[in-house]
């Protein structure tokens, strides 16, 4: 406290050597001043937060800008076991979120995701899995598509033993029989599905649930993740669709993954929006076909990747919009399709915009067949009815509990969101609300307890704003470029479009990362706080002394990642 | 060891074993070699000490500021212009009592643009409170740079070492480098007191706002801290020549004994001065010469020593302050002006802007004392084309 | 005292010449003392450097007027300076060039000498074919023509002063002292 007898100077004797207090000055609790009040806490970057998979996306560029690809690539895998698969097929709505993207370009995080896989795997990396424990519990896995083999994944890390049922003769889902090779190569699929093989999960292919294995067969397993997919392509309901010719585009696919040639002919016609029917399309042209795709609403409401449709289209995909289909004929050895023209109508309830017809005469085509991809549906009529469905979708809640006690659902038969992140992501959550029910003891009871105190899924605490970071600390950088194959030898077979990048450009990216919301250290706090009441922790991050911070703001405004964020100071205001 | 320099690396290595711990400079014209040897002991670890490149002599000087508060040996080097932008941190630094010491290579002010000697820059800084040092060769830079560092840190304020440009800047010889034994027991490291130093532990107010009551006291102590800088510099230099064998000491006077006339002169003048004086007195004049190593503390007592017993005084003066004259001259007739009889003192002011001075610009000087009266103007040019 | 001047063209290494001669002087025990034309440098452009070796400390602090050496590091500066200004009248004269000395008569009745430096520079891969670094090459010759320090002094000097090819520098050296030549 101030001294209590007011000072007496008299002279010069009295006075110290140089300008300086007589004591110290720790008796000033400058903090008294305070109406602004710095919190220092690290918050989730958008990347992170907007991954539907729930990878610590921020960390794993941190350890790889570090130089540790390794533990960037393990920190990945603490969420999926598919990192390779992931690098390559997936819409990385992180990229979306990226803050980056709104100061130059997001960061190419998926690029960076499949570097580190791929690298993981030249150097022959090998998942780190627990002991199987002591309980002869094992979950049943229907499907061994992304979901299934997440759940299988995070359940096996739990120390449970799981078995994953496939009714095709090879593992891998959708991954395997949707996803073109030009995508996804099949040696990757394998890849990643052989680690997780090595770690003891059981599969057992060709075991259709419901016909090769009774549903009852079920009985004897505490937990089951049913995450058939959705297979089944949903038809146009036009006059002429059940002949020759027409042939579903997810089944098209299937075949040309299995290494047949379905006889297509020359010239094709998909009809459909969406992932789906782009793939087959690329996958017709890549048999040779002359492929046009006839979607009803126009380029804005295609369901489909924007970059997968901009790709087609250069690959030679004539799209034309606006036309719905209303009949098929066949001539000859053809096929005519007859299209009624359409027009834009008022935004409906999804926002996309509707369709009315547009009058006129309607439109007739020639082709030789006709793939299509109009969506595809769920088939579960393997579950007992007393797992609830409605629209197509088993219900569940946010962590794959249906409304059968021990039945647990994900993947594309659960969800509204059909991508492969969002699929690994239901699996993850199933495994950890399948773990604690097993552990709260006995068979899987709704786990209501359990769900709150198991590690919250994404979307608790708001990421950092852009407007957060301070741009001034980071240089305009250009994003790297992923590095593809020729025009000309795509369209020679399904060899991989995208090459991946060199470690070089991945390091050169890496430094474009902001970091958003997570402390790295950089010690602008600490040097341009004026009353030195930043401190460094022992662990070398920050404190903030608020006995003398007088709530300036400096150090807020300096954070270059909104680690550091001003707050009405409630304490001071009382 | 003895190695062949040039005046800047000698004064980097006088850095580097006084163990500087933080130099800051800004590395464009008018800069020399002198940090730019420095920042390669830095980067190389010859020297465990944070180099900071600034954007400006100002912010050169900030910087040290900063870090001698914060209790480092603090070094910066300039000339000229750069010296002029540093001149509001200058009072600064010496008000805060903080013990840096800087090197300033003695270049014309412009326009028009000279890189070239001239004393003008350093002694235009005289009021600032800082100790001024001219060397007169590079061994006496080297030596003076770690001399300067004990005044400075004994007294609590900055130290200016001068010197001259290319005469000896950028002129290579023979300098003997003192071991570091040597350079640590004349400089041990920098002693922080409680309360002189800025300690986190011990947080205090610095450079407070100090009212009409106290300020002229404050004044007082600086005033007085200038005083003993010379009696440390005495013991400083005599230890040094225990250890070394090489003397120094404010002023130097050569072959003064029976002097008539004696000229008053500082840097590489000094130098040449000795060997016009020995040609004159081999030629029976009885001349000598005073050489003022330190101009800040102005040594009075050691000038008026010397100089009341001859019969004239000439200074050279390298510098000039416009519509006064040399201000080594103005000092020196300041210091005598109260000495009964005091002799005449003859001010001329020869080299500016890096011209030569050469044996014969010196003798013209004794042989304009000696030849004529008292003069009427404070300044006789020398040299200058008419 | 002998007082020495460099002319060369900015980039022949003049300054650095003057430098270790004076290292070379040094370590003969003499007191040397060092220094380039004072002022801007610049590539390409006329160059001078200056050297002075005595027994005793050197006290001038001066320029050097009137040489009892004068070392020119490139033929054409013949034309341009006045490369023997202030040369004493028993002063040397040492000119890199592929004349013999008597080429260089019309100069004045100063004892001459001429080395090729630039061919042998460039034959030991001095510089470039267009530009050689002369400047060991000429100290070499130096030691032999003026005798003001020894071709091991200049040879121990160019190992500790020049960090880059040393062996190439000492060989054009050696050379450049064999092949001088006297009037």
């Amino acid at each position: 406290m101030a001294s209590e007898k007011p000072l007496c100077l008299k002279g010069e004797k009295d006075l110290p050597e140089l300008v300086v207090s007589l004591g110290s000055m720790l008796w000033h609790r400058t903090g008294s001043w305070r109406y602004l009040r710095p919190e220092y806490r690290e918050k989730p970057a958008p990347c992170g937060h907007a991954c539907p998979a729930g990878n610590d996306v921020e960390k794993f560029l941190r350890l790889a800008s570090e130089g540790d690809f390794d533990g960037a690539w393990r920190t990945i895998l603490a969420a999926s076991p598919l990192p390779g698969v992931c690098g390559r097929v997936c819409f990385h709505p992180c990229e979306k979120a990226c803050n980056r993207g709104r100061y130059d370009r997001p960061m190419a995080i998926q690029a960076i995701e499949r570097f580190l896989a791929d690298q993981a795997s030249v150097r022959g990396l090998a998942i780190e899995a627990p002991p199987i424990g002591s309980s002869p519990d094992r979950v049943a896995i229907i499907g061994s598509g992304p979901a299934g083999l997440s759940c299988a994944y995070h359940l096996r890390l739990a120390g449970i033993k799981p078995v994953v049922f496939e009714a095709e003769g090879a593992l891998g889902g959708v991954l395997r029989h949707g996803i073109p090779a030009y995508r996804l190569p099949k040696d990757v699929l394998d890849r990643e599905i052989a680690m997780l093989a090595a770690i003891g999960i059981e599969f057992q292919t060709g075991r259709r649930v419901g016909k090769d294995v009774p549903w009852e067969a079920m009985g004897e397993y505490p937990a089951v993740f049913a995450a058939a997919g959705a297979h089944r392509g949903r038809r146009l309901g036009i006059a002429g669709e059940d002949g020759g010719g027409v042939l579903g585009g997810l089944e098209f696919l299937r075949q040309v993954a299995l290494g047949l040639r379905p006889d297509i002919g020359k010239r094709v016609c998909v009809i459909g929006g969406g992932n789906t029917a782009i793939d087959a399309a690329r996958t017709a042209l890549r048999l040779g076909a002359q492929v046009t795709m006839v979607y009803r609403r126009s380029k804005a409401e295609m369901p489909a990747h924007p970059e997968e449709v901009e790709e087609a289209e250069r690959e030679g995909v004539e799209i034309r919009f606006l036309l719905a289909p209303a009949g098929v004929a066949r001539e000859g050895d053809g096929i005519v399709v007859e299209f009624q023209r359409m027009a834009l109508g008022d935004p409906g309830a999804d926002g996309r915009r509707t369709i009315v017809p547009a009058g006129g005469r309607n439109v007739f085509i020639r082709f030789d067949s006709i793939l299509v991809a109009a969506g595809e549906d769920a088939d579960f009529s393997f579950l007992p009815p007393a797992v609830r469905a409605e629209k197509g979708q088993v219900v569940v809640d946010e962590w794959g509990r249906t409304s059968e006690p021990r039945v647990f659902a994900g993947g594309d038969m659960a969800m509204s969101s059909r991508t492969v992140a969002h699929a690994i992501g239901s699996g993850r959550r199933a495994a950890m609300a399948i773990a604690r029910a097993l552990a709260a003891g006995g068979p899987a009871e709704p786990a209501t307890e359990a769900a709150e105190t198991a590690e919250a899924p994404p979307g608790g605490v708001e990421p950092v704003p852009f407007e957060a970071v301070n741009t001034a600390y980071f240089e305009h950088a250009e994003r790297c470029r992923m590095p593809v194959l020729s025009m000309a030898e795509r369209l020679k077979g399904f060899a991989e479009i995208n090459l991946g990048i060199s470690a070089d450009a991945a390091r050169a990216e890496l430094k474009r990362c902001f970091h958003c919301g997570r402390c790295t250290a950089c010690d602008n706090c600490l040097i341009f706080c004026p009353d030195m009441s930043v401190r460094r922790r022992p662990d070398g991050k920050y404190e903030i002394d608020y006995d003398f911070c007088k709530g300036c703001g400096v150090c807020g405004q300096e954070c270059p990642r909104g680690v550091v964020e001003m707050k009405l100071d409630k304490e001071r205001r009382q | 060891m003895k190695k062949v320099i040039m005046g800047n690396h000698a004064v980097s290595y006088g850095v580097r074993l006084a163990r500087a711990e933080v130099i800051a400079a800004y590395p464009i014209t008018p800069q020399t070699q002198i940090v730019e040897e420095l920042s390669e002991m830095c980067s190389d670890g010859r020297l465990k000490a944070k180099f900071v490149k600034v954007e400006s002599e100002h912010s050169a000087m900030a910087c040290c500021i900063g870090a001698a508060s914060a209790g480092a040996r603090a070094f910066t080097a300039t000339s000229s212009q750069g010296l002029a932008l540093m001149h509001e941190l200058l009072h600064w630094a010496s008000a805060a009592r903080l013990p840096i010491v800087m090197t300033n290579v003695n270049r014309a002010l412009g326009p028009g643009w000279n890189i070239w000697t001239e004393q003008t820059d350093s002694l235009a800084q005289r009021d600032t409170g800082w100790v001024q040092l001219y060397c007169e060769d590079n061994q006496e830079v080297l030596d003076s740079t770690l001399m300067a560092f004990r005044v400075a840190e004994a007294v609590r304020l900055p130290v200016m070492i001068v010197y001259d440009a290319f005469f000896l800047s950028h002129t290579y010889e023979p300098v003997d480098i003192p071991s570091q034994e040597d350079a640590d027991a004349l400089l041990p490291p920098r002693k922080l007191e409680k309360g002189t130093f800025m300690d986190i532990e011990d947080p205090r107010t610095f450079s407070n706002m100090t009212p009409p009551d106290y300020f002229m006291e404050m004044r007082f102590k600086l005033e007085r801290a200038m005083r003993r800088a010379k009696d440390e510099f005495g013991r400083a230099a005599g230890e040094w020549k225990k250890l070394t064998g090489r003397d120094y000491a404010a002023i130097e006077t050569y072959r003064c004994g029976d002097a008539e006339t004696v000229l008053v002169a500082a840097s590489t003048a000094v130098s040449t001065a000795r060997v016009v004086v020995d040609s004159l007195r081999g030629k029976g004049r009885k001349v000598g010469l005073l050489k003022m190593r330190m101009f800040r503390p102005f040594p009075y007592r050691e000038v008026v020593d010397v100089l009341r017993r001859t019969r004239k005084v000439a200074v050279l003066d390298r510098n000039i302050s416009f519509g006064s004259g040399g201000i080594f001259a103005t000092e020196i007739k300041a210091a005598l002006s109260n000495v009964p009889g005091h002799p005449p003192v003859y001010g001329y002011i020869a080299g500016l802007g890096g011209r030569d001075i050469t044996p014969g610009t010196i003798e013209e000087i004794f042989d304009r004392t000696d030849r004529n009266g008292v003069p009427d103007d404070p300044i006789t040019w020398i040299g200058l084309k008419p | 005292m002998i007082e020495i001047r460099f002319h060369g063209v900015g980039g022949q290494g003049a300054v650095i010449a003057s430098k270790i001669l004076a290292v070379a002087a040094f370590m003969e025990g003499k007191y040397p003392q060092s220094f380039p034309a004072f002022g801007l440098e610049r590539r390409g452009a006329p160059v001078m450097a200056f050297s002075r070796i005595d027994d005793k400390k050197i006290l001038l602090r001066t320029g050097i007027y009137e040489p009892d050496i004068v070392v020119v590091l490139d033929p054409a500066l013949v034309n341009s300076v006045d490369v023997t200004q202030g040369l004493k009248k028993d002063g040397k004269l040492l000119i890199s060039s592929p004349l013999p000395p008597s080429g260089y008569a019309r100069l004045g009745p100063f004892r001459t000498a001429t080395v090729d430096a630039q061919t042998i520079a460039a034959d030991c891969g001095l510089g470039t074919s267009t530009s050689p670094i002369v400047n060991t090459a000429i100290l070499g010759a130096l030691a032999r023509f003026a005798e003001c320090v020894k071709i091991e002094s200049v040879i121990k000097a160019i190992r500790d002063e020049v960090p880059c090819q040393p062996d190439q520098n000492v060989r054009a050296a050696e050379r450049a002292y064999r092949e001088v030549r006297t009037a």
